[in-house]
């Protein structure tokens, strides 16, 4: 019994055998499948990232804000204090720093295509508990 | 070392696969959920601390409402009636002072 192989199937001055050149083609199909799904991968994933980063930024200040740029200070027998979480709006004008909106209020509304915390926080003027909403891009 | 051309170009996608598999690992990167969610639970204990009363009327189901989350304070659900069963939660116990003695507070949270 004699076994045929591709080169036998060749004519002559064909470079391919038709089973190598079928073989050629679905290789290059499922290339070009892999790379245009590791393409979109790799966007989705760039996306994801500066996302997080966004919201990284956007934590980072929100946190800074509760802690530190919005909080009532004051004096004591141990010297200034910072009471963290009770925050003065007066304060908020100064604290404002380009690429975010931060605002105090009584409600927390998300917005569209930023990346916005809302920090719930004790307000200095009315001692009553509100929120701390700050958005970035 | 003779290789039929079919073998070679199979040979060829295999090794494009396995060298495309770690750039389609990175796709899924963690975010900072969870760090944000342990923040509010820490922003709910120190406005209890520091307004004990919002524990027993009710203030902090408001507070927790306007998060959207769930907030269990001593196993006391607030809003009252959800739940974080079958959810990620985060924890957190704070001593704080209560007439006079102190008060062990734990409190767990979920969102959603």
């Amino acid at each position: 019994m004699s076994s045929i192989t591709g080169s036998q199937c060749r004519k002559k001055g064909q470079v391919f055998a038709a089973d190598a050149l079928v073989a050629a083609l679905i290789a290059l199909f499922i290339l070009y499948i892999g790379f245009s799904e590791v393409a979109s991968m790799s966007v989705r994933a760039a996306e994801a990232e500066a996302n997080a980063a966004s919201e990284g930024r956007v934590i980072a200040f929100a946190d800074y804000l509760m802690k530190e740029g919005l909080v009532h200070k004051g004096r004591s027998d141990f010297g200034n204090v910072s009471y963290s979480h009770v925050l003065e709006m007066a304060r908020l004008e100064g604290a404002q720093r380009e690429g975010f909106d931060a605002e105090i209020g009584g409600a927390c509304a998300p917005q569209q295509g930023r990346v916005c915390v809302c920090r719930p926080a004790i307000i200095f003027e009315s001692r009553e508990v509100g929120f701390l909403e700050v958005c970035g891009k | 070392m003779v290789m039929t051309i079919e073998a070679l170009l199979s040979l060829v996608v295999l090794a494009g696969a396995l060298a495309l598999l770690p750039i389609t690992e990175n796709a899924h990167k963690p975010t900072y959920g969870k760090l944000y969610e342990y923040q509010v639970l820490e922003d709910v204990m120190e406005i209890a601390a520091k307004k004990p009363e919002l524990m027993h009327n009710g203030g902090l189901s408001e507070v927790a409402t306007g998060l959207g989350a769930c907030v269990l304070l001593n196993g006391t659900a607030s809003p009252e009636g959800c739940g974080c069963a079958g959810k990620e939660t985060v924890s957190t116990t704070r001593i704080i002072p209560s007439g006079g003695a102190f008060e062990r507070i734990t409190a767990a949270l979920c969102m959603g």
